[in-house]
C-alpha cells in the first residue's frame, strides 16, 4: 500500500504538528501540576511525527530498495494497478458509494431535527429512506418495518426502560 | 456458615427466584443492544428498589448485572458490534466464528466461559473478600497508570497486520481520550469551544460508531454485490473435546478478571484485553487468534464476567466501587440504610450472604438462558441485510442518544463511524483505538497524579506492584518475538544438518 501509506504519513505529520503546536500554546500550569495538561498531547504529537517517518521509511524501503515482492512483482506498479482496480470498482458500484454518503447524511439530519420534529416522525422517515437506500423495494417492508420499529423502540426504551425520548404525539 | 444457610432459606422464595430469572433475561437483552449498558440497566432499576425489600432488590439488580455483562457478547459475535465495552475483544474471534457457520458454538463458548468466570469470581468473593480488598487498597496512581499502559501496549501488539499501524491506532485513541477539560488543571483540550466536548467524547458513541456504524457502512457498500451467505447457527453447546481444551483458558481468564475486577476503576475492557493477550502469548499458534477460534472467545468472556464478582469485593469491603455498575449498585445499599465497608461483615452478614447467593444464581440463570435462547438470538442474522442494516443503524442511534439523552452524541457516533470506515480501508485495526480511548485518560491522569504525589520522582513507577506489571508486559511483548527467533534458528539448524 505505497500510495495509501504515503498519504497516511503526510496526514500523520500534519496531525502531529497540529497537536504539538496546539498543546504548546496552552498556559503554564507548573504550579498546579508537576506535568501540565500539554504533556500528553505534546508526546502524542511527537509520536505521530515519528510514526509518519517510520511509515515513509517503510514506503521507501519497498519502493526504492526492495522494489519487488516475494512473487517478483514491482511494489509501485502493483500499487498503481490496485488503485486503478479500486477506482474501477467504485465506478461500477456507484449505488454503494451513494449509500455510503447518503446514510451518514440521513443520520446527521435525524440527529439535528430529532429534538424539534420528535422521535416518531424522524424514525418513520429515517427508516423509510434508509430501506430505500439499502435497495429495499417491497412496499409492505417499506411501510411495515418503520411503523413496527417505531412502536418497538417506543415500548422498549420509553415504557420499559424509562429512557426519555423527544416525543411528538406518543 | 449458619448465617449463609439462613440467608439461603430467606432468599429462596418463588418470588425472588422468578425476579432473578426475569432480571437476568432483561440484562441479557439490554447488554446485547449497543448503547445500553449494565450500568444503565442497573441505574434505571434503582428507583424500583425503593418499595422492594433488600433481598428482592439484590435479586433484581445482580441478575441484570450478570446478564448485561454477558449480553454484550451476543451482538459482538453475531453482528461484530460489541454490546458493551467489555465485549470488544470478543468481536475479534466471535464474529469470524459466526461467519464460518459456528455462531451457535461461539455463543455456547461465550455462555459457558462467562458462567465459569462469574462462578469462579464468586468463589473468590466468598473466600477471600477481605484479602483481595487489602491488595486492592495498595493500588494508587502509579499502579493504575502502569495497568492502563499495560492494557494499551498489549492490544497494539495483538491486533492488525502491522504493529506500527496498531500503535498509531492506539495513539489516535489516546489523543481522542484527552479531548475535554483536564481534570487536574481545568485546561480545555481540543474542545474547539464546544461545551458538549468539555466532558470528553464519550466511550459509548465512540464504541458504537467505530464498531457498529463502520461495520454497517462496510456492509451497505457491499449490498447487492455479494449475496449474504446464510450463517448457520449449528451446535450451541460445544463438544466435550472443545470444552476440555478450554478449561485452562477459562481458568486463566477468570483469575485475571477477578483480580482486575477487584481493582477500583479498572473494569471489564482491561480484564478482557489482558486475558485475550495472555492467551495469545501462551498459545502454540498465536497466528490463529483473530481467525475465529474458541479460545479467542473464551478468554475475554470468562475475564469480563469474572469482573462482576471481583468488582463487588471493594464495594463490600472498602465501600469503593470496583467499576461503574457497582458504583450505581452502592446506591441500592445506601437507600436501604446499609453502610458498606469492613463493618458490613459483622453488622449485616445476611446482606453479604444474600449478595453472594444472587450473584451465583444470576450466573446460573445466565447459563441456562444463554444456551437455550442462543438459536433465537442467532435468528437475527438470518434477516435480509436490506432490512437488518437500517434497523441496527436506528437502534445504534437511539441507543447512543439514550446513553446521555443528548443528540450531540449521535454526531460523535457519526464521526467515529466514518473514521472507523476510513481506517479499515487503510488497514488499521480499530481495537487498539477504542482501548486507547477507554484507557488513555486513565493512564494520563494517573501518570500526572503519581508524579504530583511523588513531587516529580519517577521511581514511584517502580514500586513492587507496578514493577510486577511492567515485567509481565515486557515478557508478554517480548516472548512471541523471542520464540519466533528461537524457532527460526532451530529451523535453520535442522536445514543445515539435512
Amino acid at each position: 500500500m505505497i500510495i495509501g501509506d504515503s498519504i497516511l504519513a503526510v496526514l500523520l505529520f500534519a496531525l502531529g504538528g497540529y497537536v504539538y503546536g496546539t498543546a504548546a500554546s496552552w498556559p503554564d500550569y507548573s504550579r498546579l501540576s508537576v506535568l501540565g495538561p500539554e504533556m500528553g498531547p505534546k508526546l502524542l504529537g511527537i509520536a505521530f511525527i515519528i510514526a509518519g517517518v517510520l511509515l515513509l521509511l517503510q514506503v521507501a524501503n519497498r519502493a526504492f530498495i526492495k522494489k519487488v515482492n516475494a512473487d517478483g512483482e514491482n511494489y509501485v506498479q502493483k500499487d498503481i494497478a490496485n488503485a486503478k482496480a479500486k477506482f474501477a470498482y467504485l465506478k461500477e458500484h456507484w449505488k454503494g458509494v451513494i449509500a455510503l454518503i447518503a446514510l451518514p447524511v440521513m443520520m446527521w439530519i435525524y440527529a439535528t431535527v430529532l429534538p424539534t420534529v420528535g422521535f416518531e416522525i424522524c424514525t418513520l422517515v429515517f427508516l423509510f429512506v434508509a430501506l430505500l437506500i439499502c435497495q429495499e423495494r417491497r412496499w409492505y417492508i417499506l411501510l411495515g418495518v418503520p411503523v413496527g420499529m417505531t412502536v418497538v423502540i417506543y415500548l422498549l426504551f420509553r415504557l420499559l426502560l424509562n429512557v426519555p425520548l423527544p416525543l411528538l404525539f406518543l | 456458615m449458619e448465617a449463609f444457610w439462613s440467608a439461603l432459606v430467606d432468599s429462596f422464595t418463588v418470588g425472588n427466584v422468578f425476579l432473578s430469572i426475569v432480571a437476568t433475561f432483561a440484562g441479557i437483552v439490554i447488554g446485547a443492544i449497543p448503547g445500553l449498558s449494565a450500568t444503565m440497566a442497573v441505574a434505571i432499576l434503582i428507583p424500583f428498589t425503593y418499595k422492594m425489600g433488600m433481598i428482592a432488590s439484590l435479586a433484581m439488580l445482580l441478575g441484570v448485572y450478570c446478564g448485561a455483562v454477558y449480553g454484550g457478547s451476543i451482538s459482538a459475535i453475531l453482528l461484530n458490534i460489541p454490546g458493551t465495552p467489555a465485549a470488544i475483544m470478543t468481536t475479534l474471534d466471535g464474529n469470524p466464528m459466526a461467519k464460518k457457520g459456528e455462531g451457535g458454538k461461539a455463543i455456547g463458548v461465550s455462555t459457558i466461559a462467562s458462567f465459569c468466570g462469574g462462578i469462579i469470581s464468586c468463589v473468590f468473593l466468598i473466600v477471600c473478600c477481605s484479602l483481595l480488598a487489602l491488595v486492592a487498597q495498595k493500588f494508587s496512581y502509579p499502579e493504575y497508570f502502569v495497568l492502563a499502559a499495560f492494557g494499551i501496549c498489549l492490544v497494539a501488539d495483538s491486533c492488525g497486520e502491522s504493529f506500527l499501524k496498531g500503535i498509531v491506532s492506539g495513539l489516535i485513541g489516546i489523543l481522542l481520550s484527552l479531548v475535554g477539560m483536564d481534570a487536574l488543571t481545568g485546561q480545555q483540550r481540543f474542545t474547539f469551544g464546544n461545551p458538549y466536548l468539555l466532558g470528553g467524547l464519550g466511550q459509548v458513541p465512540a464504541l458504537i460508531g467505530l464498531f457498529g456504524m463502520s461495520e454497517i457502512l462496510n456492509q451497505v457498500f457491499e449490498l447487492g454485490v455479494s449475496n449474504k451467505k446464510k450463517m448457520k447457527v449449528g451446535r450451541v453447546v460445544p463438544d466435550k473435546k472443545t470444552l476440555k481444551r478450554l478449561v485452562p483458558t477459562i481458568l486463566r481468564g477468570s483469575l485475571i478478571g477477578t483480580f482486575i475486577g477487584a481493582l477500583p476503576g479498572a473494569g471489564g475492557p482491561v480484564a478482557a484485553s489482558i486475558a485475550y493477550n495472555t492467551e495469545k502469548t501462551n498459545s502454540k499458534d498465536p497466528s490463529k487468534f483473530g481467525t475465529g477460534i474458541p479460545e479467542g472467545v473464551a478468554a475475554p468472556e470468562s475475564a469480563n464476567n469474572a469482573v462482576t464478582g471481583g468488582a463487588i469485593i471493594p464495594m463490600l469491603a472498602l465501600a469503593v466501587p470496583g467499576d461503574g455498575t457497582t458504583a450505581v449498585l452502592m446506591s441500592a445499599f445506601i437507600i436501604k440504610g446499609i453502610d458498606l465497608g469492613p463493618m458490613i461483615f459483622s453488622q449485616h452478614p445476611e446482606v453479604v450472604n444474600t449478595t453472594y447467593i444472587f450473584l451465583i444464581l444470576g450466573n446460573i440463570f445466565m447459563l441456562i438462558l444463554g444456551l437455550s435462547l442462543a438459536r433465537i438470538f442467532a435468528k437475527v442474522i438470518e434477516v435480509d441485510n436490506k432490512i437488518l442494516l437500517p434497523v441496527i443503524l436506528l437502534i445504534c442511534m437511539v441507543g447512543t442518544f439514550a446513553s446521555a439523552s443528548n443528540t450531540f452524541n449521535i454526531y460523535v457516533m457519526i464521526f467515529f463511524g466514518i473514521l472507523g470506515f476510513v481506517m479499515q480501508r487503510f488497514r488499521f485495526s480499530l481495537t487498539p483505538m477504542i482501548l486507547g480511548l477507554v484507557l488513555g485518560s486513565m493512564a494520563e491522569e494517573n501518570f500526572r497524579s503519581a508524579l504530583t504525589m511523588s513531587q516529580g520522582d519517577y521511581s514511584v513507577f517502580f514500586r513492587p506492584i507496578s514493577l510486577v506489571f511492567i515485567i509481565i508486559a515486557a515478557v508478554i511483548l517480548a516472548w512471541p518475538r523471542v520464540r519466533r527467533l528461537i524457532n527460526k534458528r532451530k529451523a535453520g539448524k535442522s536445514g543445515t544438518e539435512a
